[in-house]
């Protein structure tokens, strides 16, 4: 499974885009360069950056409807190119074309959102954010299927007391879910950068070493 | 508002502990001026008894969730024989009786359906959120607007004690909390201590000091 990072910011980024390499779009990721999780506006900038084909985009799904995820203009430009949007809901099982997603109930406030487990017969994939700590049912899931790679929300940093645990990790959250999570997870990923505490690509590595997991930057391909 | 500790301990603590001649605990409850009992498990009789509670002058008894250190039968029965009256909520609901205004949040407990509670006297406010993992947006949200003067948290869980944070909290979790509803509420407690993976409980008084984090003990009675 092959995964591209079109954007990894939090929506503290500058909506709009930055010609400056430290800059991130907001969180979107492409697998296998046909199945997009969440359209946001930022999509049709990095697909012309990025060089993809949109042609190749055939399904899109969404996370939840905050708008540095979801962009109605983005999802109407990918469903011009041939894309189907499969809208899921927490408790969803289903099929897209190679891929078995399941849609679990995630922690993110107010705004119903879900995160997904895709598997595509070799490789399994935990697409966990937006998110605060874990719902049991989803990790339970985790540790009954065990995964090949956990992409967790990261978006907060190391200093306590940030009001925003309430709908984000903070790396302590992350810390602590990763050393539960460890025999089944072979490798964990953050992701969804707040700019206040990830200001350059040297920082945001640093965090990552530290805590042990992957990191992201725009513009990235990760074989899992 | 006077809180009274009647137990701290989680499950695998309780009264038959007595014997032995250590610091031990009781199953987890508490009461709210005397009348107001929260959690009917087997050992509140005793504690009622050992830290001088009349146990008539009790008026109403609330339930977190059924499992049996939290709820006993036999308990429940003779404290309604004797003129309590059982007050049941479901997730979402404000009741009015007596003095007491309570609300009832979703506790985070996995599979058992588990209720947190907001009681105030008319006078003070606090929030009960045991048993479970982290606190769920609407009562984080709750406990922040109105500035409440006491937040109980699960405790179960120590340092670096990994297995069970989807359904309890350990200290990591309770240290990231604590740094946001410090800035907000007067004192966080925490409650339902397992007798496995914490040191002693002087140790960790001293450990959580230095967040701000008070460890209750069974007999402990505050005034907020």
């Amino acid at each position: 499974m092959k995964l591209f990072f079109l954007g990894t910011g939090a929506a503290d980024w500058s909506r709009e885009v930055q010609n400056d390499s430290e800059y991130r779009r907001f969180t979107s990721t492409l697998i296998d360069d046909t199945l997009l999780i969440d359209p946001g506006p930022h999509v049709p900038n990095a697909i012309e950056v990025f060089d993809k084909d949109i042609k190749n985009i055939k399904y899109v799904i969404n996370t939840h409807r905050h708008s540095d995820h979801f962009n109605a203009d983005t999802l109407a430009l990918l469903e011009e190119n041939g894309a189907e949007f499969i809208d899921l809901h927490a408790g969803d099982k289903v099929q897209i074309g190679k891929y078995f997603v399941e849609a679990y109930k995630a922690n993110h406030g107010k705004i119903e959102t879900v995160h997904f487990f895709i598997s595509d017969g070799d490789k399994v994939l935990f697409y966990g954010l937006d998110g605060s700590w874990l719902m049991p049912d989803e990790s339970y899931g985790l540790m009954k299927k065990g995964v090949d790679y956990a992409i967790l929300d990261g978006t907060l940093g190391e200093k306590l007391g940030d009001i925003r645990i309430i709908e984000h990790n903070d790396l302590g959250m992350v810390r602590e879910m990763t050393k539960s999570l460890k025999p089944f997870v072979k490798r964990f990923c953050i992701n969804h950068f707040a700019k206040e505490y990830f200001p350059t690509q040297e920082v945001t590595e640093a965090f990552g070493k530290k805590y042990d997991v992957d990191v992201t930057r725009d513009g990235e391909e990760r074989e899992i | 508002m006077k809180l009274l500790f009647l137990g701290t301990g989680g499950a695998n603590w309780g009264i038959e502990f007595e014997s032995r001649p250590e610091f031990f605990r009781r199953e987890s409850s508490a009461i709210i001026n005397d009348e107001l009992l929260i959690d009917p498990g087997k050992d509140v009789i005793e504690a009622l008894n050992t830290f001088n509670v009349d146990r008539k002058r009790i008026k109403y008894i609330l339930n977190t969730h059924p499992h049996s250190d939290h709820l006993n039968e036999k308990t429940l029965k003779e404290l309604q024989n004797i003129g309590a009256e059982f007050i049941q909520f479901k997730v979402g609901e404000t009741k009015t009786f007596g003095r007491y205004t309570v609300t009832a949040f979703k506790g985070n407990h996995a599979a058992c359906p588990t209720t947190h509670f907001l009681v105030s006297d008319g006078e003070k406010e606090v929030y009960y959120g045991l048993d479970g993992a982290w606190i769920m947006p609407d009562a984080f949200h709750t406990i922040i607007d109105r500035r409440v003067a006491a937040v109980v948290l699960d405790g179960t869980y120590g340092f670096d004690t990994y297995s069970g944070v989807f359904e309890h909290n350990n200290m990591g979790m309770v240290v990231e909390m604590t740094a946001v509803l410090k800035k907000y509420v007067g004192r966080v407690f925490i409650s339902h201590l397992s007798s496995k993976h914490h040191s002693t409980h002087e140790s960790l008084v001293k450990q959580m000091s230095e967040y701000d984090v008070d460890v209750a003990y069974d007999g402990l009675e505050i005034d907020l």
